[in-house]
């Protein structure tokens, strides 16, 4: 595809498409990038020069699939080691074309507009994704303490299961108010890619939180209960794949299903932001 | 309400996702016809030691007043002017005991207890011998060890001839430490195990196999007669060693009487809220005692019973008890669960592990079923040769979780079978070579050694031998050692001599290697070469002729192909080697394994591209598996790569800020 087909076939779509398309593909692209060193441990282990090549990896029994990881753990786990650095580089990088989903699902902007946007916020967006990861580590923490606190004092007069039933409801509760939070820091992403300064933008998304909290949070578990159900599903479907078996048909079956459901997860993402969209009333 | 139906709908979504997710139960067994219990085939008659006993529980402050009769017969061929008894429970009298002494903590849990315990003998006398306490006369210490308790040599005032009979009278206190090593209290919850004096085996020549405890040795005793009382609280639930033949409630108490003959060893569990489940499986009476709400992790080991009894009986001999009793202890004494007494087995586990996708519950019932044959019936000595015990279990059980649950028989996750097979050959080959297996266990450099080596590389080798000489005749083999030696306290040249009959001597050198002398094998491949054919070429000598002949190839075109294969170690095991050409044509070909290397030569149309030794797995005791292959042709990883960018960008996906 040169650059004149690709043009014109990026006209006649719009820019949300085509940012759903650039996430999509961008996550790929990091993700065989990020996994390179440790695909290369394990084409280093032997594997690959059996016969039946590395679908013996996958066969019932997981005989191979043991002896690579106790055989190679070393090797492994320096390839580990790298992919997991080269992951944090790609979280960088995408924080550009997931701004640009955040600009185009949340309203009707030019292309180039949005592009602009996400190029700017991308250090912001970076900021807002680190406190929000830690303040949902502090909170689930938190309320594994306390749930295990809980659990202890009763545990002499409860059966186990509703020992434990009471220890996940206390987590439950820390989990629900990490979603909370990752709710408002959407709702602040939204409010940065339309320019505005973070301290506005930290003020709308709280009053914007107040409006809606019930709408937002129905929509929060909707979009991630449907985000793990795909991936339930996906996980199933390539089960019936059967990539123990010889047949690049196989693997090229397996590959769709995971690339859909990839594009499927983007999706849900988009609505979500629009969902997030329609309870701001920014100006 | 928009917001609530999208809220149940999103929960909806992530619970259906879950039960997607969760792994299939094990499969329904059809039922067995139950044959009626076999009548219990006495040991060697009279029985040298018979115990009568009353034991009485404080569980306020875990203390067992224990009083009765020993009878003991020298049934050996030389009069005794000793007697041993293990008090196994001074093991965790202090930190000095061998047991405990060692400063990286103790046994298989390298764990101290929280609270001490002993066994305190008050007074021990023979009826025959005027009724003196002779335990006055006792060695305070063990003979090998002057800071032990637990191996107490008992000279007599005069020697016990052969065929001469002892009533002994004794009355003595066991204080349980806390749950240490399967033994001791958590809570209300006690598990009485060595718990009263208990003489050591006495062996045929004339002398007492006696041993001081050892953190990493279990027990070796007699069969006999165990005729044994146990009261407790009203409200405590017992379960015991043999067949409860009385109950009855007074003043409080809870005084139950239990029957077993011929066993070796007598233990008992009780607590307050114990739950009962009662079933037959294959004619045996069977008494499930779990925790409240483990309801599932009863129905799975039932389950399992029902897939493994039967199943142990057919290879093994049938049971030949008419009862057995499962203990699955609460959380907070799991140091109780995963042992073994005489028809009583102790499993463990959460609530929720039917709902894991780990077979740990259904693997742990089967090793505990399986030791009732291989430490019950034929009651090897555990601390001089324990590969006997735990290596034979720990095949039985690897065999029989793979007859019922197929590739999955250690684990089934997220649609990922891993078998109990490949985890036993990954623990046995890290520390394949440490150590010999038959060996005594406290000569083990660790307990980590010992478990690979003993229960993980004993079942690996034995597996290894069914793959290579035949399963049908290893079968027959551990059929025959199982039969003639129940009740006789076999030695490993027993096992060696039923593995030679059986499955021939290479099986059994194999074997004696692999046990005796740290034997290992290795096999590589390292070259492997093409060359076209071609006419022979050079200057002859041809009818008084110097003839020169130019390089040519021959018509149609071919290779010759050589490929060299490698046997690193003493194991001299018979291998396939698979031989693959650019054409795709395979040929399996058969080394016999002996010398250090075997050249494989083929004359084709195409070069040879490929070779794998053993390409169907037999050799599963091998060092390493991923050095016997060699490949001439492109290398690509399809499945690797695809599902580690897929994994990668799920990450990506949802830690992505």
């Amino acid at each position: 595809m040169n650059l004149r087909v690709l043009r014109a076939w990026s006209a006649r779509r719009s820019p949300l498409q085509i940012s759903v398309l650039s996430l999509w593909l961008a996550r790929v692209i990091a993700a065989s990038i990020v996994t390179l060193p440790l695909a290369r441990a394990v084409a280093e282990s032997g594997i690959a020069g059996l016969p039946k090549g590395d679908r013996v990896l996958f066969e019932p029994g997981g005989l191979w699939l043991v002896e690579l990881l106790t055989a190679e753990s070393t090797a492994l786990w320096s390839g580990l080691q790298a992919s997991l650095q080269l992951g944090l580089l790609a979280l960088l990088l995408l924080s550009v074309p997931s701004a640009l989903l955040f600009a185009t699902a949340s309203a009707p902007v030019e292309l180039s507009d949005a592009f602009r946007s996400s190029v700017r916020v991308a250090p912001r967006w970076l900021a807002i994704g680190v406190v929000q990861i830690l303040s949902s580590a502090l909170v689930i923490t938190l309320a594994a303490l306390v749930a295990q606190g809980v659990t202890r004092s009763i545990s002499g007069w409860l059966t186990e299961p509703v020992k434990d039933l009471v220890f996940l409801s206390v987590l439950a509760s820390g989990l629900v108010l990490a979603g909370l939070l990752a709710i408002q820091a959407d709702l602040v992403r939204v409010v940065l890619v339309r320019g505005l300064p973070t301290g506005s933008a930290l003020e709308l998304a709280y009053q914007a939180f107040g409006r809606a909290r019930a709408r937002l949070l129905g929509g929060y578990t909707l979009a991630f209960g449907l985000g793990v159900l795909s991936i339930a599903i996906a996980a199933r479907a390539t089960e019936l794949c059967q990539v123990e078996h010889a047949g690049a048909l196989r693997v090229v079956g397996v590959s769709l299903i995971h690339a859909g459901l990839l594009l499927v997860l983007v999706l849900i993402e988009a609505l979500w932001i629009r969902r997030l969209s329609s309870s701001l009333k920014v100006t | 309400m928009r917001w609530l139906l999208e809220l149940i709908l999103g929960v909806g979504a992530a619970v259906t996702a879950l039960a997607l997710c969760l792994p299939s139960s094990p499969p329904p067994l059809d039922r067995v016809a139950s044959p009626p219990p076999a009548a219990p085939a006495p040991g060697q008659l009279p029985y040298t030691t018979s115990y009568t006993l009353r034991a009485k529980l404080d569980p306020a402050t875990h203390r067992v007043q224990g009083s009765g009769t020993i009878d003991l017969v020298n049934t050996s061929r030389k009069p005794l002017g000793s007697l041993y008894f293990h008090l196994y429970l001074n093991a965790f009298k202090n930190d000095r005991t061998l047991f405990l002494r060692s400063p990286f903590g103790a046994g298989r849990r390298a764990a101290r207890p929280a609270e001490y315990g002993y066994l305190d003998v008050k007074r021990l006398s023979a009826r025959e011998l005027g009724g003196v306490n002779l335990w006055l006369n006792r060695v305070p210490h063990s003979p090998s060890d002057p800071e032990d308790e637990t191996d107490i040599e008992l000279p007599l005032p005069q020697a016990l001839p052969p065929g001469g009979r002892l009533t002994l009278d004794l009355s003595f206190e066991a204080l349980l430490p806390s749950l240490l090593e399967r033994t001791g209290h958590a809570g209300s919850f006690h598990l009485v195990a060595q718990w009263f004096p208990k003489l050591a085996r006495l062996e045929p020549e004339g002398h007492f196999e006696h041993f001081a405890f050892h953190p990493y040795a279990e027990f070796y005793a007699d069969f006999g007669r165990y005729d044994v009382t146990l009261d407790v609280p009203e409200g405590f639930v017992l379960g015991a060693t043999g067949l409860r033949v009385s109950e009855r409630r007074e003043k409080g108490r809870r005084i139950e009487r239990y029957l077993a003959e011929p066993v070796h060893d007598f233990a008992w569990a009780a607590w307050d809220r114990f739950v009962e489940r009662r079933t037959t499986v294959h004619g045996v009476a069977v008494r499930l005692l779990h925790p409240p709400g483990h309801q599932e992790s009863a129905r799975a080991t039932e389950l399992t019973l029902r897939a493994s009894l039967p199943d142990f009986s057919r290879r093994y001999g049938s049971y030949p008890y008419p009862n057995l009793t499962v203990i699955h202890p609460p959380e907070g004494a799991e140091s109780a669960g995963g042992m073994e007494y005489p028809t009583l087995i102790t499993t463990g586990g959460p609530w929720y592990h039917p709902l894991s996708g780990l077979r740990s519950l259904e693997a742990l019932t089967v090793h505990e079923l399986g030791h009732q044959w291989f430490y019950g019936l034929l009651a090897s000595n555990e601390a001089r040769a324990p590969f006997l015990d735990e290596g034979l279990t720990s095949y039985a059980e690897m065999s029989t979780l793979s007859n019922w649950l197929g590739s999955a028989s250690g684990a089934e996750l997220f649609g990922l079978s891993i078998s109990t097979a490949s985890v036993f050959r990954a623990v046995a080959s890290v520390r394949g070579a440490d150590e010999v297996i038959a060996r005594p266990a406290a000569e083990f450099s660790s307990f980590q050694n010992l478990g690979a080596l003993v229960y993980c590389r004993s079942a690996i080798l034995i597996e290894t031998l069914a793959r290579v000489f035949g399963r049908e005749s290893l079968d027959r083999a551990l059929l025959e050692y199982a039969r003639a030696f129940r009740f006789r306290h076999p030695n490993p040249k027993d096992l060696v001599a039923k593995i030679r009959e059986h499955m021939g001597e290479r099986a059994a050198t194999t074997a004696e290697r692999a046990l005796f002398e740290r034997g290992r094998v290795n096999f590589l491949v390292r070259e492997l070469q093409n060359a076209p054919n071609r006419m022979a070429a050079g200057y002859f000598e041809r009818n008084a002729r110097r003839e020169r002949v130019v390089p040519k190839l021959v018509e149609p075109p071919g290779y010759r192909s050589s490929a060299t294969v490698y046997r690193h170690g003493s194991l001299e095991i018979p291998v396939e080697v698979l031989l693959i050409s650019e054409d795709g044509t395979e040929q399996v070909r058969h080394w016999d394994g002996l010398g250090a290397f075997h050249v494989f030569e083929q004359t084709g149309a195409s070069p040879l591209v490929k070779v794998q030794i053993d390409p169907g797995n037999r050799v599963l005791i091998e060092d390493r598996l991923l050095d016997n292959q060699l490949s001439l042709t492109q290398k690509s990883l399809p499945r690797v790569a695809e599902r580690l960018v897929y994994w990668a960008a799920l990450g990506l996906s949802g830690i992505g800020p």
